[in-house]
């Protein structure tokens, strides 16, 4: 196989690949390794994609050799190999102690340069996988304060947030991302999730609180699908608001949107989601984007709410 | 490139008379050479003007002139309604055919979206609870 469709197999998986997927790819190491070396910019992108699925699959000996090849390459000190080099040392790392000590490093290097985001971005995620919560958020807040410009930063910050349910926070930073990119629907529809949790997060469901964050969820969720057609997810969001909404135990002079547009909201999200389902059931041809789960949850929410 | 009928019969009717009119001129500018010559050049050797030339006075029949133009305009609309598939200028059809696969980014079905990498943050990845879940499925697996 060449470059650009072994490039391609990677570039299909997400970063969060499912096991057998990670298996598949990590079992292309030797097919890839054994290619000659022509220094083109996709070979190396190659490479780096095969570091992290055999990391994830325990092929330490074949990461060596590809770390080993990259930094041969590029150089020790380049920011992106020593992210890699730092990815690999987590992951190689037996104990507790080790962690600290990658950690160590990784604080070392910024101390000698504090704009090395890459190296950066490992120390906040080494914080907050040793469970060090707060103090993850703190480097991150600091990491956006040096490089406001970063929506992938700005998103792990909400994720962050969002774990320690600090709902205003998470969607300050999110609203933080679309103004970077504004045509993100994804985030909008996260946009939509977490004001949909923090009004379930109230608790007591009638008060004025709860219908204001489920209003605003719901905005949230119709400007997805205005920004994407047949947004699954939006649908899904839109669908699930609107049947909280139209429950009977909120008190309608909290409302604001009317009754009979909620309604109509309902039905509409009902038909495209059930046009979704039904196609996506059926392998028609403009269909096959869907994530199966999705449809299947989608399927789910049609048969438990008329 | 599928085309539908009536534009298929608007395209072959429009070809044959943009042929015509072509075949028309063609003659025309024939007939008008042979038409004109002989009488100014009796003797036909001794011409200042050389034979095959049409002269300035003749210039092409209106008819000839509309029917080129008209034939032209109905093979364009008949091209342009052809029912070829445009690919989708807004983002609202284009990030919409991303995500139900009707459009394909480097030739395949693109997982997660536009702005998937807002969501994977590969920047962020934690690679230790990737490899734990690895272990933990290989050993579900055997």
């Amino acid at each position: 196989m060449s470059v650009t469709s072994l490039l391609n197999r990677f570039k299909s998986a997400s970063a969060n690949p499912t096991p057998s997927e990670s298996l598949a790819l990590s079992q292309l190491a030797p097919s890839i390794l054994n290619l000659t070396i022509t220094d083109s910019p996709e070979q190396w992108a190659l490479y780096e994609s095969l570091l992290l699925s055999t990391l994830r699959t325990g092929d330490d000996t074949s990461a060596r050799l590809i770390l080993q090849r990259l930094s041969d390459r590029f150089g020790n000190d380049n920011a992106r190999i020593m992210a890699l080099q730092g990815i690999y040392d987590e992951a190689t790392a037996t104990n507790n102690a080790q962690l600290e000590e990658v950690l160590k490093n990784y604080g070392d290097v910024l101390k000698d340069d504090p704009t090395n985001i890459p190296v950066a971005k490992r120390r906040i995620t080494l914080l907050h996988h040793l469970s060090k919560k707060s103090e993850a958020i703190s480097a991150l807040a600091t990491l956006v304060d040096l490089n406001p410009t970063d929506a992938e930063s700005w998103s792990q910050l909400a994720q962050y947030y969002f774990e320690l349910s600090m709902y205003s926070q998470a969607i300050f930073s999110l609203e933080e991302v679309l103004l970077i990119l504004p045509n993100a629907y994804n985030i909008h529809a996260r946009l939509g999730e977490i004001n949909y949790v923090a009004a379930e997060a109230i608790g007591n469901s009638a008060g004025k609180e709860v219908v204001e964050k489920l209003e605003a969820s719901l905005k949230w969720y119709l400007r997805s699908v205005e920004l994407c057609d047949g947004y699954l997810r939006g649908y899904y969001g839109i669908k699930t608001v609107t049947a909280k909404l139209l429950e009977s135990k909120i008190s309608a002079s909290h409302r604001t949107i009317p009754e009979e547009k909620v309604n109509k909201l309902n039905s509409a999200a009902t038909v495209q989601l059930h046009d979704i389902v039904t196609g996506s059931e059926k392998g028609k041809k403009g269909f096959a984007g869907y994530d199966l789960a999705e449809v299947a949850a989608a399927k789910e929410l049609l048969e438990t709410t008329p | 490139m599928a085309r539908s009928l009536p534009s298929k019969l608007l395209i072959a009717f429009s070809s044959l008379l943009l042929a015509h009119a072509c075949y028309s001129a063609h003659e025309h500018s024939l007939l008008s050479t042979t038409a004109t010559t002989p009488p100014t050049t009796p003797s036909s050797s001794s011409s200042p003007s050389t034979p095959g030339t049409p002269t300035t006075g003749s210039s092409l029949p209106l008819d000839i002139t509309l029917e080129t133009l008209i034939s032209v305009s109905l093979l364009l609309v008949g091209i342009i309604s052809s029912g070829w598939e445009l690919k989708p200028i807004s983002l609202r059809n284009y990030a919409g055919g991303v995500e139900s696969g009707r459009v394909l980014v480097d030739g395949q079905v693109k997982r997660g979206g536009l702005f998937g990498g807002l969501e994977e943050r590969p920047g962020f990845l934690d690679v230790r609870k990737q490899r734990k879940e690895f272990t933990e499925w290989m050993k579900v697996q055997g």
